[in-house]
């Protein structure tokens, strides 16, 4: 399965690490893990570094989904990351 | 856990009026303090950098705030989440001024509370576990730590 969205971000809390434009999620369903590649808007090499970041999504509504990160990569202008599954 | 000097992205949620709340950072990183301080400060026909009174206020907020409860008038909340400083200057000075001011007072004792906790842990030998942040006792042996 893959879910694509115009843009996301990389969060340390409130801190946006990395804003992503045109991005894609597909599902490893062996290892419940997303691999998450998309366009960088902005990025923070230091944020980027933190442990705990999230991958948001905003939804209508206020509401958001948010994914794990495990690993992020960037380069190129290109972001690529491993999520954890999808936060309640 | 090392003690680190990093600022962890913690937020607070304050309980103002009316059922209303507000959403903001625990504390300030260096980063965030010297933007804070860079609203306020204008250079005078002098050349020298004088404090611009009015902006204090809007910059502790500004500083602080991250979201909350505030709605219009057709019950939609007022969104500043994630957005940058014009949107919630736009909204902040959309509000009443008496909601403006209680806004500004609940953040002054936000921050106020956090320094007397961050003199209490500078104070309080390795081992030891801190007095209660509102001890009286605290807040005189911490001084004035603002600014």
């Amino acid at each position: 399965m893959t879910i694509r969205g115009a843009v996301g971000s990389v969060r340390w809390g409130y801190h946006r690490a990395a804003d992503v434009r045109q991005w894609h999620a597909t599902l490893d369903p062996k290892t419940q893990t997303w691999q998450l590649g998309g366009q960088v808007a902005h990025a923070d090499p230091f944020l980027g570094t933190r442990s705990e970041l999230v991958f948001v999504v905003a939804l209508k509504g206020g509401r958001a989904w948010q994914w794990p990160v495990r690993a992020l990569a960037i380069g190129g202008g290109q972001l690529r990351a491993t999520l954890g599954p999808l936060l309640k | 856990m090392p003690a680190t000097r990093i600022v962890r992205p913690d937020t607070t949620r304050l309980e103002i009026s009316g059922g209303d709340w507000l959403l903001v950072k625990r504390r300030l990183n260096a980063g965030e303090q010297r933007r804070a301080y860079a609203r306020v400060y204008r250079e005078g026909a002098d050349g020298k950098l004088q404090v611009d009174s009015l902006q204090t206020g809007l910059s502790l907020i500004l500083s602080y705030l991250l979201d909350w409860s505030l709605v219009d008038e057709a019950g939609h909340v007022l969104t500043i989440r994630d957005e940058d400083d014009a949107v919630k200057m736009a909204a902040l000075d959309a509000i009443d001024y008496d909601s403006f001011v209680e806004i500004k007072t609940a953040i002054e004792q936000h921050e106020k509370r956090n320094d007397a906790e961050a003199a209490a842990k500078k104070t309080t030998p390795p081992g030891e576990s801190p007095s209660e942040p509102t001890s009286p006792s605290l807040v005189g042996a911490a001084g004035d730590t603002s600014g």
